[in-house]
């Protein structure tokens, strides 16, 4: 709740909050910031440049097939003609949906998963985590090709698949934060004062984790979107002429006389999984000063 | 004196360990006391490290499950059969002060936010202006400025921190304060001056006030009556002037011979009683008196079985020697 002083003629003077101070410590580590930069602008042309470069990412050209690098064609072309600087930033936009919407899932899943096993206890923590453990027995490709038999191939599937996998990782950070949160005495006192136990968790437990969780959260984008690109490399998921980052690096792969075919989409990965470490890295700093 | 809380053979045990294979092992935290806390007064509640006097104190608002035996607060809420709703009145009337000040504000919340916690949990119809009103009040009474509202806990000194929590406590006017150990954790010159706060605020608000401590020095300066607990039970209890002049626990009385006294002549001649040992495990007392196996005026009777609180002398005591 937030107290407007302004009208009782108190000076108050609101010191920065916790995350005013994180992003001004954020805004100092020039390699965070950059790597921060790099992601908003490689998401904003992922979102922009299928959208008015003029050429669809599956319009076909026979008489263009495997050029190499041009200004008519600054990435080239595959082996069916088709632009590959278009194909790489539609490419992207998939892989990014599926990263972010799976993010998104695992944050919200993870979290409350968590920190009801963990804030609750006893017999129905331990129901919930043997439940996790047996999940993170199956084998995620297997996994897959069994949701892929069941329900058909579609790129929902490589989304539900993903995020059915890595809220686990997360439910377990957060559960082991809250048992150490539970047992903080500012906890207790709101117990005394009468607090239920959601609003408990909703006020005080979930804002003191945040921080862990989003560097986690930062950490595991990238990793969705190996995820996502193992899965198309694989053929599963995402389908021609549709493509993803692993799509296009696995034609490249195998079009190796083509550089130009690899390099791109791969670099732009390497770009993008890089930036997300460096900025992630740089947050933790930034949420854990010594 | 009207009796504001009524404790009857109050029991805490915790249950250890216990699976499939295992025999659950009970933690005798606290086991069987019986006390009356009068309103007005203070009431010092002494011991060593795991003695249960903590747990004591938890149980009482609620942060412990009492095992068995009642406790009446304000001669009509039995706390150990309390439903929810119940417990809400009893949170309005009793509050907590903890130990550590600083952990027991939430970093994330400004301090008006802290404070008014308890208020908007308790009171969901009052409106903001009010809130914030009384929050103001309340920071004054404690001795805050009005221009710290929006400050963050780690932007004030541990004595801050404690004046805070003592405006959370106080907010909803309590009846009852429980100081379980409020002024261990800092250095003796904001010791002082919490303490004489707490004094103010008990004449001002007519408080009554559970103070828990291992300092007899704070106290004895504190506190009316004083009851001494030892692995969970009670050993003596009375006013003030008769466990200090006229002590008859040996247990009190070696809790007593180990304060040092500020004369470093008398403190040089002064005879310490030591303790042999350590505190038996509270999850298998001695059978007989609980402090038999420390006690160095200890006689078979007293290993064999445990002897009854009498009233002596005009206080409560726990041993067969100080009853004959």
């Amino acid at each position: 709740m937030i107290f407007k002083t302004k009208n009782l003629n108190i000076d108050a003077p609101a010191t920065k909050g916790f995350w005013r101070s994180v992003f001004s410590r954020l805004s100092r580590n020039k390699l965070a910031m950059a790597s921060g930069l790099i992601i908003i602008i490689l998401t904003l042309m992922c979102i922009v440049v299928p959208m008015f470069s003029g050429v669809s990412y599956d319009k076909t050209n026979w008489s263009e097939i495997m050029q190499s690098p041009s200004m008519a064609h600054w990435f080239g072309t595959d082996s069916l003609g088709r632009d590959l600087f278009v194909r790489s930033f539609i490419g992207g936009r998939i892989t990014f949906e599926i990263a972010f919407a799976a993010a998104f899932v695992v944050l919200l899943v993870g979290i409350f998963y968590g920190a009801i096993a963990g804030y609750v206890g006893g017999k129905v923590d331990t129901v919930m985590m043997r439940i996790v453990d047996v999940l993170y027995g199956i084998p995620f490709l297997f996994f897959c090709i069994l949701l892929i038999t069941l329900f058909g191939n579609s790129m929902a599937l490589s989304f539900v698949a993903i995020a059915a996998i890595s809220w686990l990782d997360m439910s377990r950070i957060v559960r082991g934060q809250t048992l150490s949160i539970k047992h903080k005495e500012y906890v207790e006192a709101a117990m005394v004062s009468g607090v239920s136990n959601f609003k408990i968790i909703t006020r005080h437990v979930i804002p003191n984790l945040l921080g862990v969780v989003i560097v986690y959260a930062a950490l595991t984008v990238p990793n969705m979107i190996v995820l996502s690109a193992v899965l198309s490399f694989f053929g599963l998921g995402v389908t021609e002429p549709m493509t993803s980052w692993g799509l296009l690096i696995s034609d490249g792969a195998q079009n190796m006389e083509a550089w130009w075919l690899l390099l791109f989409p791969a670099g732009l990965m390497i770009i993008t999984l890089l930036s997300f470490a460096f900025f992630a890295n740089g947050l933790r700093d930034a949420l854990d000063p010594r | 004196m009207k009796k504001i809380l009524e404790v009857k053979n109050l029991k805490v045990h915790f249950e250890l360990g216990g699976s499939m294979f295992k025999a659950k092992r009970v933690v005798h935290a606290v086991d069987g006391v019986d006390f009356d806390v009068f309103e007005g007064e203070t009431l010092g509640i002494v011991g060593e490290s795991g003695c249960g006097k903590s747990s004591l104190a938890r149980a009482l608002c609620g942060l412990n499950k009492i095992t068995s035996g009642s406790a009446l607060f304000d001669g009509k809420i039995d706390l150990a059969k309390a439903s929810s709703k119940e417990w809400n009145e009893v949170h309005k009337q009793m509050q907590f002060i903890f130990q550590d000040p600083v952990a027991a504000l939430d970093p994330r919340m400004t301090v008006a936010e802290i404070i008014s916690e308890p208020l908007v949990t308790l009171y969901p119809d009052m409106k903001k202006d009010q809130v914030l009103q009384k929050v103001l009040a309340t920071m004054k009474l404690v001795g805050l400025t009005q221009n710290q509202v929006n400050r963050y806990p780690q932007e004030f000194s541990g004595g801050q921190c404690q004046r805070i929590g003592i405006a959370r406590a106080l907010i909803l006017e309590p009846k009852i304060l429980i100081c379980d150990e409020s002024v261990s954790a800092l250095d003796v010159s904001i010791k002082a001056q919490i303490i004489n706060l707490l004094q103010e605020l008990q004449q001002q608000l007519k408080l009554t006030i559970l103070f828990i401590s291992h300092d007899l020095g704070v106290v004895k300066h504190i506190c009316k009556r004083i009851l001494v607990m030892y692995l969970g039970n009670i050993m003596e209890l009375g006013n003030k002037q008769t466990i200090y002049n006229n002590t008859l626990h040996p247990y009190t009385k070696a809790l007593l011979s180990a304060v040092p006294v500020a004369n470093p002549s008398t403190e040089k001649t002064k005879q310490i009683q030591l303790l042999e040992g350590d505190l038996p495990s509270p999850v298998n007392p001695p059978k007989g008196c609980v402090f038999s196996t420390r006690c160095p005026q200890a006689e078979d009777r007293c290993r064999a079985s445990r002897p009854e609180g009498k009233i002596v002398q005009e206080h409560f005591v726990t041993c067969f020697k100080a009853v004959s």
